[in-house]
């Protein structure tokens, strides 16, 4: 059992790595499908403080005006910012943590998400700073339960009663596993004054007219706020401008060097695996010279003993190999569970896995059998 | 009809590291269809040496060797390993049954390597116990049987492929003197009622005496080769 091992971690490492490849690859198609490939994220860039950056976000210079300048530029369909805090919010009897986030009415189009019943707020809400919300479907569960419907009632966030005018349509979950529904959106005004106290927004979100034009949209609103934020050319610039392609890539990065940690570990365990393979295969020579040489005298082939013992060696790895792919989906199962890292197994690479497990069996299964098949026949038989 | 065995001044010389020794020192010796040859001899005169190379598992360092008619040593290991298989059958003193085997599959192990369709294996098998009085032992393991019991699988075994030639080397050396007769009457009337050629070697006198004929080995060379006419029959 214990020379199964190897190969069991092996193959159990190449199916973990390829769920997690495969799901991380499938995820990002998906977020780029629902969120749109012509959507533009500008977020704060890394400041610069007595020799320590702080990593993008870390400095807090993009305003709403930053939003209202980048909606001028041409090729701009839409601009949005958001303010994004975590919170305890409470309706009635009940409580809940969430996210509220401040945005502006525009942001239901650029992500293409409306209302499910009421109304959005509109851009009168936001120069009142109205205490309006619109609650993501998970938030109407969870505070209103059993409630047909929770327009116009009140929802105290912060300590501040904000009045329920609209709920969103159900989004579900995101490409990574997020509750997307777990939202409450406010005006973005009102979320700076009666929330943060902040004058700078978290980031701003962007569409631009058409995907093909993303390039020279994203290159237009980089010159435009370097502009604005007075940056001279040797200065870093305090802002990053992304599209999804390239958050997309942060995450299929990440995929990357799991994959990579895992590709290694699955080498050296068919490795060491495949030794084990040799060593019991070794022993089982030893242990069964007689019968070599019996075999041998009643007629077979030095062709027929290295099949047997060839044969053995890849039953031995195959069965090690089907154990490593049970093993391996119970893996990338527990990624999905307890990281939220959606995985997927796909069924070539199972075959492909246990197939490189036999192979491992007659790679290493070879010497042993090369062994027991030149055995002198007359001294296996005195073999004691 | 050509003779089974024809050896001519058949010599093995096993070298260990400086030192030559001399097993078999040019052996003439014919064996025709339908034979019952007993080798005797002191130990050491070369007569296990000398079945090895008959059984085709090793090769002699000087003279000839045909079997059936063929020069053996024009014979890949490959074509020397089909003649053991469907030509020759082997018993030894030890049995060599396969531990944690049944006696019905130690029969069938020949037949593995010969060109039979899997179902008629365990067929020809049961037959041939069968024909040996052996069938009840069928299901038993090695560890189950007599000493006299484990000797008639491997015969039945040596026999299982049709063989020409069965080659014994002290097949009654672990065996009781009346288990040990048994064996030698079963040689016998094998080799009366079915022809087989039997190649025997002992070191007993009443052993020797089942035999046809008698051949006495000494410092690997023939001293002695003579008809038995008083061949016991049981
Ligand atoms: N593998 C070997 N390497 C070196 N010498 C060997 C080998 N096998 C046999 N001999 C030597 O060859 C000679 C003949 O041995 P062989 O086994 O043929 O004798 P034997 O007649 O069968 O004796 P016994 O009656 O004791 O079985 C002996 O001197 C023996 O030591
Ligand atoms: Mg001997």
């Amino acid at each position: 059992m214990l020379t199964m091992l190897g190969i069991v971690i092996g193959v159990a490492a190449v199916i973990v790595t390829v769920a997690i490849g495969t799901g991380a690859r499938i995820s990002v198609q998906k977020s780029i499908a629902s969120l749109g490939s012509n959507l533009i994220v500008v977020q704060p860039g890394s400041i610069t403080q007595g020799g320590a950056r702080s990593g993008f976000g870390g400095a807090s210079t993009l305003t709403p005006a930053d939003g209202l300048a980048i909606a001028q530029l041409p090729g701009v369909a839409a601009v949005s910012p958001v303010v994004s805090l975590r919170t305890q919010v409470v309706a009635g009897g009940n409580n809940w943590q969430t996210f509220v986030s401040g945005v502006a009415p525009t942001y239901s189009y650029i992500r293409a998400w409306p209302v499910a019943s009421g109304r959005f707020f509109n851009q009168s809400d936001v120069q009142a700073i109205a205490k309006v919300a619109v609650l993501g479907q998970t938030v109407v569960t969870q505070l209103f339960p059993g409630q047909s419907s929770p327009i116009g009632a009140s929802v105290l966030i912060k300590g501040t009663p904000f009045t329920v005018i609209g709920t969103l349509s159900p989004l579900g979950q995101s490409a990574m596993g997020q509750d997307q529904d777990d939202v409450i959106l406010i005006p973005y005004s009102s979320a700076m004054e009666r929330l943060t106290g902040l004058k700078t927004v978290n980031s701003l979100m962007v569409s631009s007219t058409q995907a093909s034009q993303i390039d020279e949209v994203q290159s237009a609103i980089t010159t435009l706020l370097a502009r604005r934020h007075r940056i001279v050319p040797p200065e870093p610039n305090d802002f990053q401008v992304r599209n999804l392609q390239a958050i997309a890539q942060a995450a299929g990065s990440t995929a990357q060097v799991m994959e990579v940690l895992l590709a290694s570990v699955a080498a050296v365990s068919l490795i060491v695996g495949g030794i084990g393979v040799m060593n019991i295969m070794l022993v089982s020579v030893t242990e069964r010279t007689r019968e070599i040489g019996l075999r041998m005298a009643v007629g077979a082939p030095g062709r027929s003993i290295l099949q047997q013992f060839l044969t053995e060696a890849i039953a031995l790895s195959s069965v090690g190999g089907v154990i490593g792919v049970v093993v391996g989906a119970l893996g990338a199962l527990l990624v999905s569970v307890l990281a939220h890292w959606p995985t997927q197994i796909p069924l070539p690479w199972v075959a492909l896995a246990v197939g490189f497990a036999a192979l491992v069996g007659i790679f290493f299964g070879y010497y042993p059998a090369r062994k027991a098949a030149a055995l002198n026949p007359i001294e296996a038989l005195r073999f004691e | 009809m050509e003779p089974v065995v024809d050896v001519r001044g058949l010599r093995k010389i096993y070298t260990l590291g400086q030192e030559e020794i001399g097993a078999l020192a040019g052996v003439d010796l014919r064996i025709d269809v339908g034979e019952f040859v007993a080798v005797m001899g002191p130990s050491g005169s070369g007569k296990s040496t000398f079945m090895q190379i008959v059984g085709m598992l090793d090769s002699p360092s000087g003279g000839s060797y045909h079997f059936e008619g063929r020069d053996v040593s024009r014979l890949t290991a490959d074509e020397r390993a089909a003649i053991r298989s469907s030509r020759l059958g082997f018993v030894f003193q030890s049995y060599n049954l396969l531990a944690r085997t049944t006696a019905l599959e130690n029969v069938e192990l020949p037949l593995l390597y010969a060109t039979h369709p899997v179902r008629e294996r365990e067929q020809i098998a049961r037959a041939q116990m069968q024909l040996l009085g052996i069938e009840h032992l069928a299901k038993h393991f090695s560890n189950q049987m007599s000493g006299g019991q484990q000797q008639r699988v491997a015969i039945a075994r040596a026999l299982v492929n049709g063989p020409a030639l069965i080659l014994a080397d002290e097949p009654t050396g672990a065996l009781d003197t009346k288990t040990s007769n048994e064996v030698m009457a079963l040689f016998g009337e094998l080799n009366r009622e079915r022809g087989i050629t039997i190649l025997l070697v002992t070191h007993e006198a009443d052993i020797a005496a089942y035999a046809k004929r008698i051949v006495r080995f000494r410092d690997g060379l023939i001293i002695s080769d003579r008809i038995n006419d008083q061949q016991r029959a049981a």
